[in-house]
């Protein structure tokens, strides 16, 4: 992967749109979730979407040769998203604000999961991954990103911790206190019936 | 230890944050604590929960709009390293070939003396002058000394 990603690199380097396009397929559902869970509408994560590839477009010459493409594009689009956010403090109220439920309670309660059947799984109803999105979307920023990252974009830890330039027991800790805050948020899901 | 500090440091346990000593600690009081068990059976749900939402998609027209603005932009022109390194004193050697074929041309069109290619010219120090002074000021006064010399040499020939 990494190999491949080298070699379409290269070549969108030198202007072949084609395999910007295929490095664009590698990569664009992973840099979505994270740009989704960190602004409020499905507008506002297509906008930035389109700014973070045309940045990379633009500054493919400062990938470094030994840097992987996603994890450089992922810094991009983590800047993208700093930058949006300060643009939008300029006009309107803060991002936390758009999200943010009752900041430390549960979100609005939907039918219970029943774990009884199958206590490793659970099949998720819509309303149920609704809560959980929003319990998700309500985290503070910095453990929202780290949860975005690991599940939701199939990270490592060291991959985290590489892409938001922090030590790996800072990773951990920040997926524990989020961890700690969604078991609050979700206990109708999560406690035992 | 009581429930309290265990329940705090579950979650640090649970991603394997805690050191070995304060991790046995721990598995020690969950294997007599039913509460804390259960707890710690909650924050693993969390996990098994988050693993199984599944992902927004992105909208399929995206890469289109991307690859449109991409392509509205000025073209990034990419030239190989060897180009670039003719395509400055281009210029510069075209200029010289030119000034080459011209040079050639009025050599070979002057007409030769028959008895040989000695200079004409009865006088030098003038012509060396001349040479001088638009030198200083010219940087291709070589090329129009030239001219100038050849034009003098020529001039005996053209009077009958």
């Amino acid at each position: 992967m990494f190999e491949r990603d080298n070699q379409l690199v290269e070549r969108a380097r030198a202007g072949d749109v084609d395999a910007f396009g295929d490095l664009y397929q590698h990569t664009h559902r992973r840099i979505y979730q994270y740009i989704r869970q960190m602004v409020p509408t499905s507008e506002d994560a297509e906008d930035l979407m389109q700014e973070v590839y045309l940045r990379a477009w633009s500054g493919l010459k400062q990938l470094q040769a030994n840097e992987a493409f996603w994890v450089w594009l992922h810094r991009i689009a983590r800047n993208a998203v700093l930058d949006w956010r300060k643009r939008k403090q300029l006009t309107t109220v803060s991002l936390e604000s758009t999200f943010t439920d009752d900041e430390d309670g549960e979100t609005e309660p939907v039918e219970a999961a029943d774990w009884s059947e199958n206590p490793e799984q659970i099949a998720l109803s819509e309303a149920m991954q609704e809560a959980v999105w929003q319990a998700v979307r309500s985290l503070p920023e910095n453990h929202r990103e780290v949860v975005t990252m690991y599940y939701l974009e199939d990270m490592g830890i060291s991959e985290v911790a590489q892409v938001l330039g922090v030590p790996k027991n800072t990773v951990l800790s920040r997926l524990a206190r989020a961890r700690e805050t969604l078991r609050r948020k979700l206990s109708y899901l999560v406690d035992a019936k | 230890m009581e429930c309290t500090k265990i329940k705090a440091k579950l979650a640090d346990y649970s991603v394997g944050l805690l050191a070995e000593r304060e991790k046995q600690m721990v598995e020690a009081h969950l294997a007599q604590c039913p509460s804390c068990a259960a707890e710690l059976r909650a924050l693993e749900r969390v996990d098994r929960v988050l693993r199984t939402v599944e992902p927004e998609e992105p909208p399929a027209h995206l890469w289109n709009s991307i690859r449109a603005r991409i392509e509205a932009e000025p073209q990034r022109v990419q030239i190989p390293f060897w180009q670039r390194w003719f395509s400055v004193p281009r210029l510069a050697l075209g200029g010289a070939a030119a000034a080459a074929v011209l040079v050639a041309i009025a050599y070979f069109s002057l007409p030769r003396s028959p008895e040989g290619d000695a200079p004409q010219h009865d006088n030098a120090e003038q012509l060396m002058h001349t040479h001088q002074m638009m030198s200083w000021g010219d940087p291709l006064s070589d090329k129009a000394a030239l001219g100038v010399m050849l034009a003098s040499r020529s001039q005996p020939q053209e009077v009958p």
